[in-house]
C-alpha cells in the first residue's frame, strides 16, 4: 500500500508541477469566465446555459488532462529511464501501473475540483440554487475521465505513439456516447449488420454515466452504485491489458 | 524468500535477442549470447567492453528489467523478475534522470520509500547517504539546479541508500571531471570495504576497472570473450588495457579458439 501511496503521490506531484497543467486550468477559467458572456445571449435561460456550458467545459479540460497525462506518461517513463530506476526496486509491475493510475486519477481529480469550484461559484453568484444533482453531474464526469484513463494507458502500452493512443481514445470516447444509437441503427440493418453488434461491447457506455446532460432537466437520483460498479468493471478490464503488456514490456 | 547462502548474481547461459516490428517486418539483434559468470559475494566484479557490446542488456537482465531470452539468470538465487529478489541490489543507470522539481532529499524519499525503508530509518539513511556521497550540503537543492557530477552522486544515492548487498554500476564516472571520478572511486573503495557490498560495474575506463576490480569480464558483441582474475593483468606485460585490445580487436574466430 505504501508504495501505491508514493507512486501515486509523485504522479500528482510530478503533474502539478508541470506547465501544462496550469495553462491547461488556466484556460478553463478563461474559458468559463467567457462562457458566462456567452450564457447571457440565451435570455431567460442565462444559469442554465452557464450550467450546461459549465460542466461540459469541466469534463473536457479534466478528460484532456487524463488522455494526454496517460497517452504520454509510460513513453516518457521509458524515454527518461525512470520506469528503471523504480523497477529495479522490490515494486512488482502491477503495483507500479496502479500506482501511475492513481496518480493520474488524483491529478484528474484536482482538476476537476479547481474547475468546479470556479464554476459553481460563478453559478451561485448569479443567483443559481443549489441542487445536490451538480455533484451526481460531477460524480458521473469524474467517472467517465477514469475510464478514458484506464483506455488511454492500455492503448499507450500497445502504442508506440502518444498521438496514436490519445486518437484511438478519442474515438472510443466518442463512441461511447452514442452507443445506444449506434444499437438502434444496427438494430434497424437487422441480420445483415448483426455482426457488428458484439464490437459494441468494446467502447464504454459513457451515456449510462452523462448526468450531466439531464441535470437541467429535473433528474431523478442516478443509480450511483451502478455508476461505480460499472466504472470499476470497465477501467479494471482495461488496467488488465495495460498490465498484460507492462509485465513484459522492456523500456 | 532469497536464498542467504546464495551468489549474489549468477547467469547461466544467458542470451538476449532484441525483436522490433514495424510495418509487418521484424528485425532482430542479438545483444547478448550465452553469457555465463557469476558475481561472488565482496567482491567488485568489472565489466569491459566496446559500446554496443552488452554491457547494460546484462545489467537489465539482472535487475530483471527485461527477460532473456534463452539460460537463466538468478539474483540472490532467485529470478529476478521477482520484486523480492531485487530487495538487496542497488542500481545506478548511465544518465540517471530524476524529477527536475524535486531536491535532492525528496528524491531519496522517493527511491527509500519505494525500497521499503520508512520513519526514522528512513531519515537516518538519507543522511549517511548524502554524506556519503558529498550532498550533505546540496540536500534541499532541486535536481534542476545540479551539474552533471552531482546528478551522478545523487545517482549513486539512491542506489545504495537501502543498504544493498549488490550494487549495479552502469558507467559511474561517466561524464565526471577527474576529481569527481575520484570521488566516485572512493565511495566505491568505502562500500566494498567497509560494507562488504558486491559490486558489479561498467566503465570505459580500462585504469579505474584496473584499480577498482577483483575480476573482470571482457565482452565483445554481446560474447563474454574472458572472464579474468586479478592477478592475470597484474601479471601481464601490458596490463589489462593490452589483453582488452587484443580481445575486441582480433578476428573473432581466432579470438574465440584463443
Amino acid at each position: 500500500m505504501r508504495a501505491l501511496y508514493i507512486l501515486a503521490k509523485d504522479s500528482l506531484e510530478e503533474a502539478l508541477s508541470s506547465r501544462l497543467i496550469l495553462v491547461s486550468l488556466l484556460t478553463a477559467a478563461v474559458l468559463l469566465y467567457l462562457g458566462e458572456a456567452v450564457s447571457a445571449l440565451a435570455a431567460e435561460e442565462e444559469t442554465r446555459a452557464l450550467l450546461d456550458l459549465g460542466l461540459g467545459l469541466i469534463e473536457l479540460v479534466t478528460l484532456g488532462i487524463a488522455v494526454f497525462g496517460g497517452a504520454v506518461f509510460f513513453l516518457r517513463e521509458g524515454e527518461t529511464k525512470r520506469a528503471d530506476l523504480i523497477l529495479s526496486r522490490p515494486i512488482g509491475r502491477a503495483r507500479y501501473l496502479l500506482g501511475r493510475f492513481l496518480g493520474l486519477a488524483l491529478t484528474a481529480g484536482v482538476s476537476l475540483l479547481l474547475t468546479s469550484a470556479l464554476h459553481l461559484a460563478m453559478l451561485l453568484l448569479k443567483g443559481w440554487l443549489f441542487t445536490p444533482a451538480y455533484l451526481y453531474a460531477l460524480v458521473g464526469i469524474y467517472l467517465k475521465v477514469l475510464i478514458a484513463l484506464s483506455m488511454t494507458l492500455g492503448i499507450s502500452l500497445w502504442s508506440t505513439s502518444a498521438l496514436a493512443a490519445m486518437g484511438f481514445s478519442a474515438l472510443l470516447w466518442s463512441l461511447g456516447h452514442f452507443l445506444p444509437e449506434v444499437g438502434e441503427l444496427l438494430g434497424r440493418g437487422g441480420t445483415r449488420l448483426a455482426w457488428l453488434k458484439p464490437l459494441l461491447w468494446i467502447p464504454p457506455n459513457l451515456s449510462f454515466l452523462n448526468y450531466r446532460d439531464v441535470l437541467s432537466l429535473t433528474p431523478g437520483f442516478p443509480p450511483v452504485g451502478a455508476w461505480f460498479a460499472y466504472t470499476g468493471a470497465y477501467a479494471g478490464l482495461w488496467l488488465l491489458i495495460a498490465w498484460d503488456r507492462l509485465r513484459l514490456k522492456e523500456f | 524468500m532469497p536464498d542467504p547462502t546464495a551468489l549474489p548474481l549468477v547467469f547461466a547461459s544467458v542470451g538476449k535477442v532484441y525483436e522490433q516490428s514495424h510495418l509487418g517486418r521484424t528485425t532482430r539483434q542479438q545483444a547478448l549470447r550465452s553469457a555465463s559468470f557469476e558475481i561472488r559475494a565482496g567482491e567488485i566484479f568489472g565489466l569491459l567492453g566496446l559500446n554496443g557490446s552488452g554491457k547494460t542488456t546484462t545489467f537489465k537482465i539482472a535487475l530483471g528489467l527485461i527477460q532473456p531470452s534463452q539460460g537463466e539468470a538468478r539474483l540472490f538465487g532467485l529470478s529476478p523478475a521477482r520484486a523480492q529478489a531485487r530487495r538487496k541490489a542497488g542500481y545506478l543507470p548511465e544518465v540517471p534522470v530524476f524529477s527536475q522539481h524535486l531536491s535532492c532529499e525528496q528524491i531519496l524519499a522517493f527511491y527509500g520509500g519505494l525500497s521499503g525503508l520508512g520513519g526514522r530509518l528512513l531519515e537516518t539513511r538519507i543522511a549517511d547517504t548524502l554524506d556519503l556521497c558529498g550532498l550533505k550540503l546540496l540536500r534541499r537543492r532541486r535536481v534542476r539546479e545540479l551539474s552533471k557530477g552531482y546528478r551522478q552522486r545523487l545517482g549513486l544515492a539512491q542506489a545504495i541508500l537501502h543498504n544493498p548487498e549488490l550494487l549495479i554500476l552502469d558507467e559511474p564516472a561517466s561524464g565526471l571531471d577527474p576529481l569527481a571520478i575520484l570521488e566516485m572511486r572512493r565511495a566505491i573503495e568505502h562500500l566494498n570495504g567497509t560494507l562488504k557490498t558486491s559490486i558489479l560495474l561498467s566503465s570505459h575506463s580500462i585504469s579505474e576497472i584496473e584499480r577498482l576490480c577483483d575480476r573482470v569480464a571482457i565482452l565483445r558483441e554481446g560474447r563474454l570473450v574472458k572472464v579474468l582474475e586479478k592477478s592475470a593483468w597484474k601479471e601481464a606485460q601490458g596490463g589489462l588495457e593490452d589483453i582488452f585490445v587484443a580481445a575486441v580487436a582480433a578476428p573473432l574466430g581466432a579470438r574465440e579458439s584463443a
